[in-house]
């Protein structure tokens, strides 16, 4: 029967998931809000103005955020089944990785952030060794 | 709107759901409109003329043409129709675009019907949401 119940029932569902995937991956993106961090938090310890401090706090914790989500992206996107064939650990890396940006957005700890770094060159020598540079960037990285 | 031009706009939206050639209702998935869409809105959509920059519209997803996209439209040019999810950190990747051939782009979304505390046109311009304002 037709009722207006019917008639306003969705036919099908669309998706708000995500973007066109533009396939540009690097891990250097995470890196260099991962090297904000490190500054942010060396600045907020050579300032004594409350005001700075708080501002430095608020902002390193945005950049922490923006690493976790270039780290995802990375994971979920770049990688794929036959990398996990050659690193077994990938999903370790990824976990500890993105636990660490975690670590720097709630501390204002510059050892952790310098973990990071360490790590994100980790994942980054992952990417190269994968053929990255030349798979994913359009003229491969700058240098 | 009169009472009278609002029971009439009713009824040809009912006509028209009967027919369902140019008048469809859908249902979202995902964050990626957020805050102008949210998972589980219901929304009525039409095919009525070409899109404008800021529609928010519907297109086959050019990995699987089985699926459907919500999007809005950025741009409009000779190389296509260019979408973006509003709120560009929910999407894959901030960075991501595709120019889609304007035979691709059909349906537009005309507004929401549920739930009942939203219902109303949804905007036709993303509310800015910048995360590297300092």
């Amino acid at each position: 029967m037709l009722t207006l119940r019917s008639l306003l029932r969705p036919t099908r569902v669309v998706d708000a998931h995500c973007d066109i995937p533009c396939g540009v991956y690097d891990p250097e993106q995470a890196r260099i809000e991962a090297e904000s961090c490190l500054r942010i938090i060396e600045k907020h310890d050579a300032s004594d103005d409350k005001l700075f401090r708080a501002r430095c706090i608020h902002v390193k914790e945005e950049r922490a955020e923006l690493v976790k989500h270039h780290l995802d992206v990375l994971w979920h996107d770049y990688f794929k089944p036959e990398h996990l064939e050659k690193y077994p650990d990938l999903h370790e890396t990824f976990w500890k990785a993105t636990k660490q940006a975690s670590k720097v957005k709630q501390t204002l700890d510059a050892g952790a952030a310098k973990e990071l770094l360490s790590m994100i060159d980790g994942i980054d020598e992952m990417w190269k060794a994968t053929g990255g540079p030349e798979k994913t960037r359009v003229n491969g990285r700058p240098s | 709107m009169t009472g009278r031009g609002l029971l009439w706009s009713l009824v040809a939206i009912l006509v028209g759901l009967v027919l369902r050639r140019r008048l469809d209702v859908v249902e979202v998935r995902g964050r990626s409109m957020a805050p102008a869409l949210l998972p589980g809105d219901r929304l009525l959509v039409a095919r009525l003329g070409p899109p404008r920059v800021g529609d928010v519209v519907l297109a086959a997803d050019p990995r699987d043409p089985r699926r459907e996209l919500v999007k809005r439209v950025s741009a409009l040019g000779a190389g296509g129709v260019t979408l973006r999810g509003d709120n560009a950190l929910r999407s894959t990747d901030a960075r991501s675009f595709g120019a889609l051939p304007p035979s691709s782009v059909g349906w537009r979304v005309v507004g929401r019907y549920w739930p009942a505390d939203r219902i109303g046109r949804v905007p036709t311009s993303a509310v800015g949401d910048d995360l590297h304002g300092q």
